[in-house]
């Protein structure tokens, strides 16, 4: 496959390198010298030096008519740029055009990208957000990730000790809890992680990833002994940059009593800040500032933030955080080492505003067919995929238990129509249905296979 | 300040103004009554003025107005206007000297009410429709009327928009401002029209209703009868004029919104909301008070009077159905602050405007927010929307000058001798262009016995309520004047 990124930031870096390394023809449009010759030196792509947002440079890359690019993702710093390379690539035979738009206005409505032409439009600031207000409203998860267009989601809860669910098979736990929609794909237990099968039991410690959907979700929490949940009422956010003002302008709308304080560093951006969010209190303020923290009550707060520009920063201001009372620190890191370090840290979750981009990214290059998202659950070596089921699929008319799926897929829900629910061994697959799979990263193909999607 | 320039403009709307004449000429025509002459003699001698001031100033340069000379010629044409206007009153006996003369006509284009005739039934009708013409020429504004039909004005035409339409951030509707004062006339006029209508219906005879019309569109109280709208004692009537005067204190650029299909408009307006809130709490509490104190014994009545009353000084408008002055007293101080607050920005209403008293409101509160978090930043909102510093400065300002006048306004008046609620009610009324005040000058008095000095005063203070005080204090400052 033909690809051409723009941009050769985290987001681009990381996404080139995975391409090359899959084996695809991947060329890198970097203005930045220092950038580009990184690019160059370390990984195994071909770098063009200029403005990506210039057709000429794009004809330098290759974009032309005569030979069409297949996959082109625009992933510069700059919407403006992104827009115009991806409208640019379109009409210069770009089979596939993904931007990044880091405005949020851009992916309020699809429309945008209907209009300019553009296959995919993701804004990370704002799945990164939805992550956070998911991670606060639910506030013993530890990650989470939206799936059905945010109906539902894969919540991660560790086991506590004296838990419903512990010493508990799987069969077992849908026997006791026929009404609950829950199902348990990944289970992570000590250095290893696995996906379960009916007779797994559940035990202490064990970190697991259940597919739930948002109403639903406190009874899972009840299940695996999770502090009994308060309401939301307290939440600190530092940092005025994308994330921490989506993330304010979320709390703001889905969450009527919380008292929401924002903490940044420079006044100006104070000023448009408080200007620009409702109810928020917008704190002019150095987040690191041990007295203003506990002034703005750190101690009794439900939840504390760190969104700034700088990893570091976000990760010792949450463990600050967490040492001055907060019930739940959250930071946003966007370089992968430091999102392996997540054990190791007093911090409760980190969330990675780069992570759903190159999963959409990475979704377009290994299953062009499905539709849908893909999440990458990063570093346990399992993957999540929604697709729709064709009307040329094998796998109609039979039920689920004569599909033969091997061990390592799951096929966690199925939503047809309105109605979402976890299959059981005799349901029948529609055409038309979307089915949430989860599988083994070496195994996601010989699913789709199965399925058709 | 380039007088000359000035002056060149002042001849234009003095010649506007003069030409408005031939319509209660037409009345008195009709009618064969003597104040023809005195109209006639008005509207030459206008255009005399005029046309001195344009002999003087048509040397000057293309009209290229800068803020300093549109402040002049808006201050100076309000005058120009009422000198002009106040003639026929005089000429034609009427009042008994000039001073009364340009008092009522002051109080005329500035749609205030306060009036020195005790007989208004006694004088022919060329002259009373002269009288409520006034209002309605000043309601929506002579400027405006001028940059309207006078499309050469277009050029620094902004700059007499700002200094002329009320409220603290004057909108444009449309790019071009000629045609934002046009669309701005013709809500009015249509809006005139409807309520003629209505009046008319009611079983008023077309002078009558016309006139009314004006007292009512324009918030200005002028009526051709002794005993105001209450003379009628007609439900229907009442209830027309309350619908109507409470449109008129609202924001005309949201009536244009509404006739351009997005009624919706109205009722999201932040100040419109606050604005139907004051006025429905107003209204029940005054209610409450009379019915208890006995003033009225059944719900319809009360409800219709306390309306009326609260709706005319709210947008000081300035009719009475009911002398307030037989109510409790406590209802009186809520009409007292009513006349304060006044209409909406952009409304033919005088007063401080809602909008001010809710951005002072909102500024007092984001003051708190501050003692409560000392490095928090609380911008003063309205409708969602953050105002700037520098307007909210202003309006704290505007606030604190209307109070001040206020206070030396009763100051001066006492000193010349009135009693303290006559004081009081007299520059309220004439500051906020109510017409009726408290006292000697309540709703069933008048303002001739105000001594001669004392109605300059008034007559000074109802130009600054109308024109919003920044515009006429500047020409105070030597500033002004340097070139």
């Amino acid at each position: 496959m033909r690809v051409v990124i723009v941009g050769a930031g985290e987001v681009g870096y990381t996404v080139s390198g995975q391409m090359a390394k899959e084996g695809h023809d991947v060329t890198v449009i970097e203005w930045d010298p220092a950038r580009a010759e990184k690019v160059e030196n370390e990984l195994d792509v071909m770098v063009i030096r200029g403005n990506g947002a210039r057709p000429q440079v794009l004809e330098q890359a290759g974009v032309t008519k005569k030979s069409p690019v297949d996959l082109m993702i625009a992933c510069t710093e700059k919407d403006e740029a992104n827009l115009l390379s991806c409208w640019i690539g379109k009409r210069n035979g770009v089979q596939k055009a993904i931007s990044r738009a880091r405005n949020l206005e851009f992916t309020d409505s699809e429309s945008w990208a209907r209009e300019l032409g553009i296959d995919i439009m993701i804004s990370p600031e704002r799945s990164v957000a939805r992550e956070i207000e998911e991670l606060l409203a639910v506030s013993s998860a530890l990650r989470t990730v939206e799936i059905a267009g945010g109906r539902a989601g894969v919540y991660v809860f560790r086991m506590a000790e004296k838990a419903p669910l512990a010493g508990v098979s799987l069969k077992e736990f849908r026997k006791r809890h026929p009404d609950l929609v829950s199902i348990i794909v990944f289970v992570e237990r000590g250095h290893t992680g696995f996906l379960p099968g009916g007779d797994t039991v559940l035990l202490p410690g064990d970190l697991c990833y259940a597919v739930s959907f948002r109403n639903q979700v406190w009874r899972l929490e009840d299940l695996f002994g999770a502090r009994r949940r308060k309401p939301l009422r307290r939440v600190l956010l530092v940092g005025g940059g994308k994330v921490g003002f989506q993330v304010a302008r979320r709390l703001e709308e889905h969450h009527k009593n919380v008292d929401i304080r924002l903490i940044d560093m420079n006044s100006e951006k104070c000023d448009r800040l408080s200007r620009e969010l409702g109810r928020t209190v917008v704190l002019c303020g150095d987040a690191a500032d041990k007295d203003l923290l506990n002034y703005e009550g750190v101690g009794s707060s439900d939840g504390f933030v760190t969104t700034t520009a700088s990893d570091e920063s976000n990760i010792v201001l949450g463990i600050l955080g967490k040492s001055l009372g907060t019930s739940k620190s959250i930071a946003v890191v966007r370089r992968k080492a430091f999102m392996q370090m997540e054990k190791h840290l007093p911090v409760d979750a980190l969330v990675n505003p780069h992570l759903s981009m190159a999963s959409a990214i990475m979704q377009q290059v290994r299953f062009p067919r499905s539709r849908g998202q893909l999440s990458l659950l990063d570093n346990i070596g399992a993957e999540m995929i929604e697709g729709v089921i064709p009307q040329e699929s094998a796998a109609l008319g039979r039920t689920i238990m004569n599909l033969d799926l091997p061990q390592g897929i799951i096929l966690a829900l199925v939503e047809r129509g309105k109605h979402i629910f976890v299959p059981w061994g005799d349901t029948e697959l529609l055409a038309g249905d979307r089915v949430i799979l989860f599988a083994a990263s070496d195994r996601m193909s010989e699913a789709l296979d199965i399925l058709g999607v | 300040m380039r007088v000359r320039i000035v002056a060149k403009v002042l001849a234009l709307i003095g010649g506007v103004v003069s030409f408005c004449m031939l319509w209660p000429m037409g009345w008195a025509y009709m009618d064969k009554t003597p104040d023809l002459v005195p109209l006639g003699i008005g509207m030459f001698s206008g255009f005399g003025i005029s046309g001195i001031l344009y002999l003087w100033g048509h040397k000057a340069k293309a009209p290229d107005l800068g803020p300093k000379e549109a402040f002049g010629v808006v201050t100076f044409s309000w005058i120009l206007a009422s000198i002009i206007g106040g003639l026929p009153f005089w000429l034609n006996g009427t009042v008994p000297t000039f001073t009364d003369g340009f008092f009522e006509a002051m109080s005329g284009f500035t749609t205030t009410g306060a009036s020195v005739l005790t007989n208004i039934e006694a004088n022919a009708r060329g002259i009373l429709f002269w009288r409520s013409l006034t209002h309605w020429l000043g309601g929506m504004g002579i400027i405006v009327l001028s940059l309207a039909i006078l499309p050469f004005l277009g050029v620094g035409g902004m700059q007499l928009y700002k200094a002329e339409v009320p409220g603290p951030i004057p909108e444009k509707l449309t790019p071009r401002v000629q045609q934002t004062a046009l669309f701005l006339w013709g809500v009015y006029m249509l809006l005139s029209l409807l309520e003629t209508g209505a009046l008319s219906l009611c079983g008023l005879d077309l002078f009558e209703a016309l006139t009314h019309t004006f007292g009512t569109m324009a918030t200005g109280g002028f009526s051709p009868l002794n005993g105001s709208v209450g003379q009628y004692n007609s439900a229907a009537v009442d209830w027309v004029i309350v619908v109507f005067m409470f449109l008129a204190g609202a924001n005309f650029a949201l009536h244009y919104m509404v006739l351009r299909g997005k009624p919706r408009m109205l009722l999201q307006d932040p100040e419109f909301r606050f604005y139907s809130v004051l006025v429905l709490g107003a209204i029940l509490v005054i209610m409450a008070f009379t019915l208890a104190g006995g003033v009225y014994h059944d719900f319809t009545t009360a409800l219709r009077y306390a309306a009326f009353q609260v709706v005319s000084i709210i947008t000081t408008t300035g009719f009475v159905t009911a002398d307030y002055e037989l109510w409790p007293f406590c209802t009186q101080l809520i009409l007292l602050w009513l006349m304060f607050v006044g209409g909406c920005a952009g409304s033919t209403g005088g007063g401080m405007k809602n909008v001010r008293v809710m951005v002072v409101l909102r500024q007092a509160k984001a003051e708190m927010m501050r003692l409560l978090h000392p490095r928090g930043v609380f911008p003063v909102r309205i409708g969602g929307k953050s105002l700037g510093n520098g307007i909210v400065a202003s309006i704290t300002a505007f606030f604190v000058l209307y109070m001040g006048l206020f206070i030396l306004g009763t100051l001066l008046m006492s000193g010349l001798g009135l009693d303290v609620t006559t004081a009081i009610g007299s520059v309220a009324a004439t500051l906020g262009n109510i017409g009726p005040g408290l006292g000697g000058v309540g709703p069933v008095h008048n303002y001739a016995a105000i001594p001669l000095v004392g109605k300059w005063i008034l007559s000074g203070f109802m130009l600054l309520g109308r024109l919003e005080i920044y515009t006429v204090l500047l020409l105070l400052f030597p500033a002004t004047w340097r070139r």
